[in-house]
């Protein structure tokens, strides 16, 4: 189910045995991206995160999530109740076939998963909390998760309204973190170098607050924790062009006086700023926000200085000139991107519900003759559960039958 | 400081990178057992020496924190490598490696020799890893580049106001991920085919797979998601918002499903026990009225007893952590934060990965000091006589 190219299937023959839950579904997904065999398990009912909105056309169905379609690309999936004695019967034996076996601590199939015998695959087991501390037993969900890793208060402004993605974060930050230990247990061809991989989901989502938790440690004693959450600046970060929105850095630190000076030389060129902006000691406003008379200066002369150019001009102003600037594009931009399609970013998927592919952005890597891309659609709910209880259980077709009439499967 | 533990122990890293993505790679890396040997240069600062945290908020060279933190556990060694010999210590640090990763500005490189057809021609099969905003296409930049040019800074705003854009450089800390897993597909192959690879990371790229479910919806729905109303951040949960509590600080309730309602409406009372309200789409239709009354009764208790109270009566909530609350909180501190000695008489809080392999809680090294393995790493690495690398001091090259 991968690009056909030689050597691209890196973790061919690598089973992997994901019990689905909304922060399994990813590393799943990028396991199946490096040419991994992924069955994802589901109750008969189907996987919670197929019931995630928004869905395709606003129409919510089963194979109809964007969140399940991007994140199940390429895998095979098989129903069960692992609440029934056959269906715990089913996990001990699909465990038993598998490498790896990816499962929520307090998620589906838990249970019948860490009473089950079988144990020659490696665990790997996500919870939300640290289960060394006093939150192990919290409930998550997205928004909470996103609260409890900063990132919500952090993108805000200081002590203002907690903002928040319109995408899960959390699926993402902890499927990606997922994906890297249990990838580093299978570094080598014929040997599985680990038992057991546990993921703090707050631990992976922690990522995004980047050295914030790091400065109550660093300030100096007596300094109180209401302080170090006050000293964040906040500056302006994007500017409005004529044809929407450009990003612009200011950065100040002594490594980006060059980027400043640049950044200043081009307000100086566009006749916005005084001849001598680009003489300022930059070092000096590390730290500060729009209060400071300078930097309130500097942000109206690049608010000015934008204000008639396109978003494209912006940039390439940034590339000569040599201070950060990028477009801020939206989805629509994504897509129509150039500068993407010459990296040969995109790739021809499956159409996840229609008899076609199209071409996305999905290639995070280029490896050589390798592209980690699985191409194949999302499974439909127990789409292979036949195929894939005959080889791992033995199940004859009568016994297939007679588990679906009691809706174990 | 070799590791001998975790799956990527044996594992050598030439880690020629600086800021962010490249050193938070490599410390992935070093976190799964791999043993990294970084370049750095008095000369071309690693940016982040220069950013803070610092400790006890004074800036030096070997006083931030950041940098301590994306560089734990490795070696340093300082060499310029513009030097003329600079040769002279990095071919033979390039035969050491299995992987080299760099970060420079597109093009920066190959200037150096350092690309991936010069670490080629020194170690056939090596796995040399390059990566950056967006390779030529975009040049050279930082991670809030990455973010607007992936989609991520307009997808998070508030209304009629410019996007504004997630925490931070965005991408920096979601493309490490990318890399690291990239990296352990090339060894895993390398070790069945015995050939090398180079490995490419867009930044920018990265960025994209993140926010797939947008991507989606505007390939396949022809709509173009738009950040949400900041105060309603899931349109399809409701109670599920944020909410100001009587200490100014900003507590996180999603009391959406069924159970967390009905225990929220026993503790919250008042308007919530209003019959309509006992369906999800009541529920949805009544949401302004829903959070006017949560907030009422935030607005009386702090945000900690408010995370506890509904926690214990199992409904999901949390404090919006802000800096000062990460650095204090007692789960944080369980295993995820962990405290490291500094030469400079003191200790500061370093982060843990979100894995533990093998049920162990890897020990956390501080960064290196600019340039404190150098003769080290000459010595035994490089295996240069203690002559040799006098000369190489006294000629410029070790800075």
């Amino acid at each position: 189910m991968t690009v056909d190219s030689p050597g691209s299937a890196v973790l061919a023959g690598v089973k992997v045995l994901e019990f689905s839950g909304t922060s399994t579904m990813y590393a799943g997904q990028l396991l199946a991206d490096f040419g991994a065999d992924v069955v994802v398990v589901e109750p008969p009912s189907g996987a919670r995160g197929r019931r995630v909105p928004p869905f395709l056309d606003h129409r919510p169905g089963a194979d109809r999530g964007l969140l399940w379609m991007s994140t199940n690309r390429g895998k095979r999936s098989c129903t069960l109740d692992p609440d029934s004695p056959d269906g715990r019967a089913l996990v001990t034996d699909l465990v038993d076939a598998a490498d790896v076996v990816i499962y929520e601590q307090r998620g589906f199939g838990a249970d019948a998963l860490e009473s089950s015998s079988a144990d020659s695959a490696l665990r790997c087991v996500i919870q939300p909390f640290d289960p060394a501390g006093p939150k192990a037993s919290y409930e998550t969900t997205e928004l909470v998760l996103a609260a409890a890793s900063g990132s919500a208060a952090l993108a805000g402004r200081p002590l203002g309204r907690p903002l928040f993605f319109p995408t899960p974060q959390s699926t993402f930050e902890i499927g990606s973190d997922t994906a890297v230990a249990v990838m580093a247990a299978f570094v080598e061809p014929d040997a599985v170098r680990a038992r057991r991989v546990d993921i703090i989901g707050r631990g992976a989502m922690l990522a995004a607050a980047f050295s914030e938790p790091l400065v109550a440690g660093a300030a100096p004693s007596g300094q109180s924790s209401t302080e170090s959450s006050s000293r964040r600046p906040g500056l302006p970060n994007t500017y409005r062009c004529s044809d929407g929105y450009a990003q612009i850095s200011l950065v100040f630190g002594t490594s980006f006086d060059p980027k400043m000076t640049g950044l200043s030389n081009w307000l100086v060129d566009a006749g916005v700023a005084p001849e001598d902006l680009p003489t300022t000691e930059w070092r000096t406003l590390a730290g500060r926000d729009l209060d400071d008379p300078t930097i309130a200066k500097i942000v109206e002369w690049v608010a000015t200085a934008v204000a008639s150019l396109t978003r494209a001009e912006v940039t390439a102003a940034g590339a000569t000139y040599g201070f950060f600037a990028a477009p801020v594009y939206d989805m629509a931009d994504v897509l129509a991107s150039d500068r993407l399609r010459r990296r040969e970013a995109f790739v021809d998927v499956d159409h996840p519900t229609e008899d076609r592919t199209v071409s996305l952005p999905l290639s995070f890597a280029r490896i050589t003759d390798v592209v980690p891309v699985a191409t194949g659609r999302p499974p439909t709910l127990g789409e292979h559960t036949a195929d894939i209880l005959r080889e791992v259980a033995d199940v004859c077709d009568d016994e297939l039958a007679a588990l679906y009439a009691e809706g174990i499967i | 400081m070799a590791r001998d533990g975790g799956p990527l122990a044996g594992v050598r890293v030439l880690d020629l990178t600086w800021v962010m993505v490249g050193p938070t790679a490599a410390r992935y890396l070093a976190d799964l057992g791999a043993e990294v040997v970084k370049v750095e240069s008095a000369g071309r600062l690693d940016p982040v020496r220069t950013l803070g945290p610092f400790l006890d908020d004074e800036v030096g060279v070997n006083r931030s924190v950041s940098y301590h933190n994306f560089n734990a556990g490795k070696r340093s060694i300082a060499l310029d490598l513009k030097h003329a010999e600079a040769g002279t210590v990095i071919e033979p640090l390039i035969r050491w490696a299995d992987v080299v990763i760099e970060s420079f500005a597109p093009g920066a490189a190959g200037r150096l020799g350092l690309d991936e057809a010069g670490v080629r021609a020194i170690r056939p099969d090596v796995i040399m890893v390059s990566t950056s905003i967006g390779g030529t296409e975009w040049g050279g930049g930082v991670g809030t580049m990455g973010a607007a040019i992936s989609g991520a800074t307009y997808l998070m705003g508030e209304p009629d106001s410019p996007p504004h854009g997630p925490f931070g450089p965005w991408t920096d800390e979601v493309a490490p991920r990318y890399i690291a897993m990239s990296v352990v597909a090339a060894l895993r192959r390398r070790a069945a085919t015995g050939r090398g690879a180079f490995v490419d990371v867009a930044q920018a790229e990265a960025g994209i797979q993140f926010l797939l479910p947008a991507l989606y919806q505007r390939a396949l729905d022809d709509v173009t998601p738009a950040p949400r109303p900041v105060d309603r951040p899931d349109p399809w949960r409701c109670p599920a918002n944020a909410f100001l509590a009587g200490d100014d600080r900003w507590i996180v309730i999603d009391a959406s499903s069924t159970g967390a309602f009905s225990a929220l409406r026993e503790l919250v009372g008042g308007e919530l026990l209003a019959d309509d309200l006992s369906t999800i789409r009541g529920r949805l239709r009544g949401r302004d009225r829903i959070d006017e009354c949560i907030g009422r009764w935030t607005a009386t208790r702090s945000a900690d007893e408010i995370e506890r109270v509904l926690q214990s009566h199992a409904i999901p909530a949390h404090v919006a952590s802000s800096t000062g609350d990460l650095g204090s909180d007692e789960d944080l501190r369980a295993s995820m934060l962990t405290s490291v000695n500094l030469p400079e008489g003191r200790s500061c809080d370093l982060t843990r990965r979100s894995f533990r392999i093998d049920r162990a809680t890897p020990d956390v090294d501080r960064g290196p000091r600019l340039g404190e393995h150098t003769d080290e790493v000459l010595r035994t690495i490089c295996e240069l006589d203690d002559a040799e690398i006098a000369r190489l001091r006294t000629a410029g090259a070790l800075q």
